[in-house]
């Protein structure tokens, strides 16, 4: 009878820490970075909407091959919108691509296609809308030119961001930066780390419990004879 | 007895004294010597002072009765000057292959062929005076036991087992 | 005699017949059954011969004391030795005959590199285009896999026959020529595409789609020379080994693989195709004009850019055992076979070599080029245009 009791309580210690596990690996394959070179984040971000464009920045989880990666920018009428050479951080995760061409009012779409260092091909688009207004503008030269033409009524202050090689503090930035993914391990590896430890000390205790139990139980019995 | 009793009892006997004769003879056309084909002979690249080696091939005898190979000369004097033998290997006493020469010569048997090929018959060449290296070739003239003879030309080619 | 031995005698007479009948059937049988080949012709056989189930490619280096008039004797030696075996015929010094019953498909291309012209002082008589092909940065060519003066090519649907008739080249060659190397490959019926033929390598990529004699493209004239004097009929044979890391290739997906060919894994359709011999609309683009075939996708850098940029690709894939680091020695002998080296197959080779998406999977580790002669009739030899 208490063997029976101890084994129905270990059969739910077991589903506990099953349960427990079956979360820290649902926590750590939502964590985007575990995928290969996934991207991660993008300014402007999937179905923002943006005031001016001077360059697209995309974020990846892991490192990719500049020789093997093209990104492309299309407007609502299929036109090709013309991007400058591609600059990546040293870590190769992140790329600003410079937006060569004025870019109007409009729903755009960028294309990406690109090779992880492991040879697995990520590709994908992301589509955003411009507020600009469509006639006039800056022209935004590449590489950073700051040669600007009159402004149109309405435009904010000019755009720093042409050099800068991280995403920054840009509003409407998607999902968790790539910095997310070892917080969320540490959480993930905290609770299962505990639960073990909760669930081998509530065991042992059972089973001395238990013990202590049967000792009673067969002298008990042993007297009933 | 009738004059052509006796005339048919002459030819009768001069018939048959003919075909005895041609009888003695074979009853039969000039002997032909065997064709031989896909000839060759061993290299001798690196020559000792009387080095030996064999010449092989396949003989081919379209008549009808067997023929030997007795034997032959080797063209050119200057590769040797020694009669040519018609060798066989057999096992001796002792269980070891030895070759030996073949009295009565190599058969070619009638309608058929004789293949002569390392470890078995070959034409002997005594006495080398220059080493025979892969490639050269040597022009022998065979010799027949119907006393015929036919030139050949072997090519000289390595074989790195055949140790007679 | 008694009835019973009548009875008896007949039997075994009858018997006897039977056996007799039946071995002669049988060889008949096997005799048939074998697939000949033809040797003597126009062209040397083993190049529009499709590749057989097993290859073998040896490379010699000629003696320096082999003079001119040797090397004639020898490539009469050479020729009459293939000539036989390619009809199942043993050659006369065979030491084991037995091994040459079976063809199974067997040819013999014979070729001669560079160095055996210079060697002979017949440089002014090379033909037009052959050029050797660069050391590229991304290449780690091995002295084993590269060079030599003469090329033997033999291949068979029969391992056993492959072996014997390479053994018999080697011991024909014994007192005039040194080993350089023998790349050994196979090319089974495992894997074909079951709608064209085209086999399969060690990437699980159907090789050989574009080559000429297929889907309407023409052979002789991009294989056989023409108007080219004593070369007239002959080819020019580019052999790269070329390993592959399968390790590092296992770790992608179908998709992956996909994009870095720029054909479908399973039928060798282009990507924007849906059949193998479908021909790749190169500026096709997607919905959001990024190029269906990668830029660098591996079908796009090897097409030809001009219309005369083709050659026959003979492949036989290798798997030689384990690296020392465990990894599998395995990979592509890369044939190429083209009646003119520099204007067909180098530019393309260049461009595969500048990029190339399929360049991370895979190391050249072996270059050769060799001039394969025209063919000869009964009597004649192999390179006779050239040596007489």
């Amino acid at each position: 009878m208490s063997t029976l009791a101890i084994t129905r309580r270990s059969v739910a210690a077991v589903t506990a820490l099953v349960a427990l596990l079956t979360i820290f690996v649902l926590l750590v394959a939502a964590s985007p970075a575990h995928a290969h070179s996934e991207l991660v984040s993008s300014t402007p971000a999937e179905g923002a909407s943006v005031k001016m464009v001077g360059q697209l920045s995309l974020t990846f989880g892991e490192a990719i091959e500049p020789e093997f990666s093209k990104y492309t920018l299309t407007g609502s009428n299929n036109q090709t919108i013309s991007l400058g050479t591609p600059k990546y951080d040293v870590a190769k995760t992140t790329v600003a691509i410079p937006v060569t061409q004025i870019v109007g009012g409009g729903t755009y779409v960028i294309g990406y296609s690109v090779l992880s260092v492991d040879g697995h091909t990520v590709a994908g688009k992301i589509n955003f809308t411009s507020t600009a207004a469509t006639m006039g503008g800056g022209m935004h030269g590449p590489d950073g030119d700051h040669s600007m033409g009159p402004r149109p009524s309405g435009m904010p202050g000019m755009d720093h961001d042409h050099d800068h090689m991280m995403p920054g503090d840009n509003p409407g930035a998607g999902n968790s930066s790539n910095n997310g993914s070892a917080i969320w391990y540490a959480v993930g590896g905290a609770i299962l780390g505990a639960a073990i430890v909760a669930v081998i000390a509530w065991l042992l205790r059972r089973r001395k419990k238990a013990a202590t139990d049967e000792g009673d139980a067969s002298s008990d019995s042993d007297s009933a004879k | 007895m009738s004059s052509t009793t006796t005339a048919r009892r002459m030819g009768l006997i001069a018939a048959t004294t003919l075909c005895a004769a041609l009888a003695l003879v074979g009853c039969a056309p000039a002997p032909v010597a065997p064709t031989a084909s896909e000839v060759w002979i061993k290299a001798v690249p690196d020559l000792v002072a009387g080095d030996m080696t064999g010449l092989f091939g396949t003989f081919t005898n379209d008549g009808s009765e067997i023929v030997y190979i007795t034997g032959g000369t080797a063209a050119d004097a200057s590769l040797t000057a020694s009669k040519l033998d018609a060798h066989e290997v057999v096992k001796d006493a002792s269980g070891k292959m030895v070759m030996q020469e073949v009295k009565t010569g190599i058969p070619v048997p009638a309608h058929g062929s004789v293949i002569l090929k390392p470890g078995s018959y070959h034409i002997m060449f005594w006495n080398l005076k220059k080493p025979l290296v892969a490639g050269d070739k040597v022009t022998a003239t065979i010799s027949f036991s119907n006393g015929t003879s036919r030139e050949v030309t072997a090519v000289a080619r390595d074989i790195s087992n055949y140790a007679g | 005699m008694s009835a019973g031995t009548t009875l008896g005698a007949v039997a075994l007479g009858g018997l006897t017949g039977a056996s007799v009948g039946y071995a002669a059937a049988y060889s008949q049988q096997d005799v048939a059954k074998s697939t000949i080949v033809p040797f003597y012709g126009a062209r040397q056989a083993g190049i529009a011969t499709p590749a057989q189930d097993h290859g073998v490619f040896l490379a010699f280096n000629l003696r320096p004391e082999v003079d001119l008039a040797r090397f004639r004797a020898v490539m009469q030696i050479l020729t009459d030795d293939a000539a036989r075996l390619t009809q199942g015929e043993p050659p006369a010094p065979d030491n084991d005959p037995m091994l040459a019953r079976d063809p199974a498909g067997l040819t013999f291309t014979f070729g001669f590199g560079q160095p055996l012209l210079t060697k002979f002082g017949l440089q002014s008589r090379t033909p037009r285009g052959f050029v050797g092909i660069p050391e590229y940065a991304i290449d780690r060519l091995q002295n084993e896999y590269s060079g030599g003066d003469l090329l033997v090519q033999i291949g068979s649907d029969d391992p056993l026959t492959l072996s014997h008739a390479a053994r018999q080249v080697s011991r024909t060659l014994v007192s005039f020529a040194v080993p350089v190397w023998a790349q050994r490959g196979f090319m089974g019926a495992a894997g074909k595409s079951p709608a064209t033929g085209t086999p399969r390598n060690l990437f699980g990529q159907l090789d050989g789609t574009v080559n000429p004699g297929r889907f309407g493209l023409s052979f002789d004239e991009y294989v056989w020379a023409a108007n080219a004097g004593w070369f007239t009929d002959g080819t020019m044979l580019v052999l790269r080994r070329i390993a592959m890391n399968l390790p590092t290739w296992d770790k992608l997906g179908d998709s992956d693989k996909e994009q870095v060919i720029g054909r479908r894994l399973e039928s060798g359709a282009p990507l924007t195709g849906s059949r193998e011999q479908d021909v790749a609309d190169l500026n096709a683009v997607d919905n959001t004009n990024l190029p269906i075939i990668p830029d660098h996708a591996h079908m796009r850098r090897a097409a030809p850019q001009k219309p005369h940029e083709r050659f026959l690709r003979r492949p036989f894939s290798y798997d030689d055992g384990i690296l020392e680091d465990g990894d599998p020695n395995a990979g592509l002998l890369f044939a190429a076979y083209a009646a003119n080296i520099e204007t067909q197959y180098l530019p393309v080779q260049n461009r595969v070599a500048a990029s190339d998406l399929l360049n991370k999977w895979t190391t050249t580790i072996g270059s050769a080029t060799f001039l394969i002669p025209p063919g000869c009739e009964p009597g004649g030899f192999i390179g006779e245009g050239l040596l007489a």
